[in-house]
């Protein structure tokens, strides 16, 4: 896989802290990619830097291999996690003007609204002002305006803060479509749970360094701390061989639950050879860690 | 079309199509031809009492000097005891009038006396009258021959220095006070202009910024474009309303004179016509509609006396080097606070440098080629506003094209000066921001 963008070693200093010590992203293309780390990090100026709204005072960034250059911010759309719009703008004013800053002609900007207006079922508010819209309506032009040039790469700043669920929902979806077409996304989120099930590789930025980084799944297998829930037919599950430890348990209707923490350099089909020696096996499951924790760990350290 | 031009566009089109845009600029003009034209009228309508004053000339030696006119009814009293019967000569009199000693030896030696507040008009009057007969009385005294006639000799150079309007004197006396009302109206228009418009680019820096639209816009558009199209688009809405004014106040004001005009006395007109003359140099036309009569012909020599092209051209030329030069600092000001309120630690100097600005620009109108006239019309931050006032006074090329030169060339380095704030200051919240700090930004890396 093609990296669509890559950084290097960027650093970036502000009056009175550094706010981004020597960061390195590679960013495949046609992922999601999560951008994670606490208020603070740095995680806002990177993606600055990646609009060319500000520039790095060391490294370099390259899109498609070439160095980043002000035409290609055409091909980026960007959703800030503080967002406006112009109060006293229609709906479609906003997001034609919006459009056309971006280079699309005022004819392919109208059509293309009309299309996003029909998909959201939002086409009645066309000549609403922005100030008579509710916060989550506003969030669903703020959307449409960061995608509607059909841009190559997505950045969404916290993209579902002030959604409703059901609008969540339709937002997640949105974006997980944007990547079927071919769109590379990179998310900025503290939501962990959307990080799990969206993204496919993530960076955690903390204190301005990168503290972690890669594709998610192998970051979880990584931070495993080796738990287990073993479901058995039988009461009061033991290990023969004192394998493992039980650390919960609690009856089911079909049987026994328990979670289990195997010993250092025991391997799955060891564990279950040992549990299925005195018990029956209804389920057997490994605990990955989940991002929240990865996060929070990785942060406190 | 290019970002800037779309920007240009839509700011433009955004302010142009708002009501209150719309109303002060219909309003405005009638309000401006309002305040023209009323006391106009009313100065017609005169007092027409005739006020007696009584003259107590102890020193008998002025009794035919006060000659009486349409205002003022002089009357010679005799001599009264003062203390017995003066209570009954101000009750008859409207004023009375003292002189104890001779007015030659003792200038102070003349007191008037009333029971109302002594209007300046009677005290000018007597001074007006009393004053060169003296002066003639007193050179009568020095024994000289033909004295006279060697001062009238000798104030002749003085004579030729302020002829240069016209050849007869009246006529220099009459534009002289135009150019300095002229030069004052177009002063305090520039000076209005100037703020009016650049407090407005404050304004719209510190909307988008409050309300957040500034991030998505950075990411379209470099800040230096949404800067510069922001204040372009400003100036000419500036202009746009420039210019609708001076039509509606010439078609308003020239119908008015078309309808009443003609079938008044010359008088009347040439009130009106000096008064609208004097507010607006688009107004050349109505001078012909008055050429039929003799006063009008007056008006038109005096107009065509004043160069109107060279006004509104540098009117122009000032306004948009002026304007650049300020309204780049508001936004930069703009871009460094969160709120309105925020704006005093910044907005002090800005503010002081104008007031200084607009006090020279008045005090030149009396002194239009002193030092502080000409410095001030030098410096950039004072030129557009105290050279309108100097304009009428035939300015020399060079000066011109110097302080328009020094305008322009420091309006580009307060542009490039203030983008280098406000890119940094848009994005910056929360955190209240030093000059310290401001100067830091310049070496930022973008």
């Amino acid at each position: 896989m093609n990296n669509i963008l890559e950084a290097r070693d960027i650093v970036k200093h502000y009056a009175d802290h550094k706010a981004l010590d020597g960061v390195s992203i590679d960013i495949p293309e046609n992922c999601i990619y999560g951008l994670l780390g606490p208020n603070g990090a740095g995680k806002t100026t990177f993606i600055r830097i990646i609009n060319r709204i500000t520039g790095p005072d060391q490294g370099y960034i390259t899109l498609k291999g070439k160095p980043l250059n002000d035409n290609d911010i055409s091909t980026i759309g960007y959703l800030p996690e503080e967002r406006g719009l112009y109060k006293k703008m229609k709906v479609s004013e906003q997001i034609i003007y919006l459009a056309r800053l971006k280079g699309m002609s005022n004819s392919d900007a109208t059509s293309s609204m009309k299309q996003w207006l029909e998909k959201f079922d939002i086409s009645d508010w066309k000549s609403k002002k922005i100030e008579e819209l509710s916060k989550g309506m506003q969030q669903k032009i703020q959307f449409i305006s960061t995608v509607i040039h059909k841009p190559e790469i997505v950045i969404l700043d916290e993209p579902f803060s002030g959604f409703d669920p059901v609008n969540a929902e339709l937002i997640k979806n949105e974006i997980i479509e944007l990547k079927n077409n071919g769109s590379t996304i990179i998310l900025s989120t503290h939501n962990m749970n959307s990080v799990e099930e969206m993204c496919d590789e993530i960076s955690l930025i903390n204190r301005s360094k990168v503290m972690l980084q890669g594709n998610v799944n192998d970051i979880r297998r990584k931070y495993k701390k080796h738990l287990f829930r073993v479901v058995v037919s039988e009461d009061d599950i033991y290990s023969d061989r004192n394998i493992f430890e039980i650390v919960e348990r609690k009856p089911l209707v079909n049987g026994y639950q328990s979670i289990i923490k195997a010993n250092r350099g025991i391997g799955n089909n060891e564990l279950i050879n040992d549990i299925s020696g005195n018990f029956t096996i209804e389920c057997f499951e490994e605990l990955l860690p989940s991002m929240q924790e990865i996060f929070i760990e990785v942060v406190k350290s | 079309m290019s970002k800037i031009g779309l920007i240009i566009e839509r700011e433009y089109l955004t302010r142009v199509n708002k009501k209150s845009f719309i109303l002060m600029t219909i309003l405005l003009p009638l309000i401006f031809v309002g305040i023209i034209l009323i006391p106009a009228f009313l100065s017609q309508v005169k007092d027409s009492d005739i006020k007696t004053i009584a003259i107590i000339d102890n020193t008998e030696l002025y009794g035919d000097v006060l000659k009486s006119n349409d205002e003022f009814n002089f009357v010679y009293v005799p001599e009264i005891g003062l203390n017995q019967s003066n209570e009954n000569v101000i009750r008859d009199n409207y004023a009375v009038v003292v002189i104890d000693k001779n007015l030659i030896e003792n200038h102070d030696a003349i007191t008037i006396f009333s029971d109302k507040i002594i209007p300046p008009a009677l005290k000018t009057e007597i001074s007006q009258q009393f004053n060169p007969w003296l002066s003639e009385k007193k050179m009568e005294y020095y024994n000289i021959p033909n004295l006279k006639n060697i001062i009238e000799d000798s104030s002749v150079r003085i004579n030729i220095n302020t002829l240069k309007w016209g050849e007869n004197g009246s006529e220099v006396n009459s534009s002289g006070e135009l150019a300095s009302l002229i030069g004052l109206m177009t002063t305090i228009v520039i000076y209005m202009f100037i703020f009016a418009f650049g407090s407005m680019v404050m304004t719209s820096v510190i909307q988008e910024k409050t309300n957040r639209i500034v991030e998505i816009m950075v990411s379209s558009v470099k800040p230096f474009e949404l800067m510069m199209g922001k204040i372009i688009a400003v100036a000419f809405v500036g202009l746009t309303q420039f210019l609708i004014w001076i039509l509606l106040i010439a078609g308003i004001l020239g119908s008015i004179l078309f309808v009443t005009g003609m079938a008044s006395d010359p008088e009347n007109i040439s009130e009106i016509g000096k008064a609208m003359v004097s507010q607006n140099p688009g107004m050349n036309q109505m001078g012909e509609l008055m050429v039929t009569n003799p006063v009008a012909g007056e008006i038109q020599s005096i107009l065509a006396s004043v160069n109107f092209v060279q006004i509104a051209i540098m009117f122009i030329f000032y306004f948009i080097g002026g304007y650049f030069l300020y309204a780049s600092l508001f936004a930069a000001i703009g871009s460094l606070v969160d709120q309105d309120t925020d704006t005093q630690q910044f907005m002090l100097p800005v503010t002081m440098i104008n007031i200084f600005a607009l006090y020279v620009g008045i005090y030149s109108a009396s002194n239009p080629d002193g030092p502080l006239a000409f410095w001030c019309s030098m410096i950039p931050f004072t030129s557009p506003v105290v050279m309108m006032v100097r304009l009428p006074y035939d300015v020399p090329y060079w000066e011109l094209a110097l302080s328009v030169g020094i305008l322009y060339c420091t309006s580009l380095m307060t542009i490039k000066f203030a983008s280098k704030i406000y890119r940094t200051g848009i994005l910056m919240y929360g955190k209240k921001i030093t000059y310290k700090e401001v100067f830091k930004w310049f070496r930022y890396k973008y």
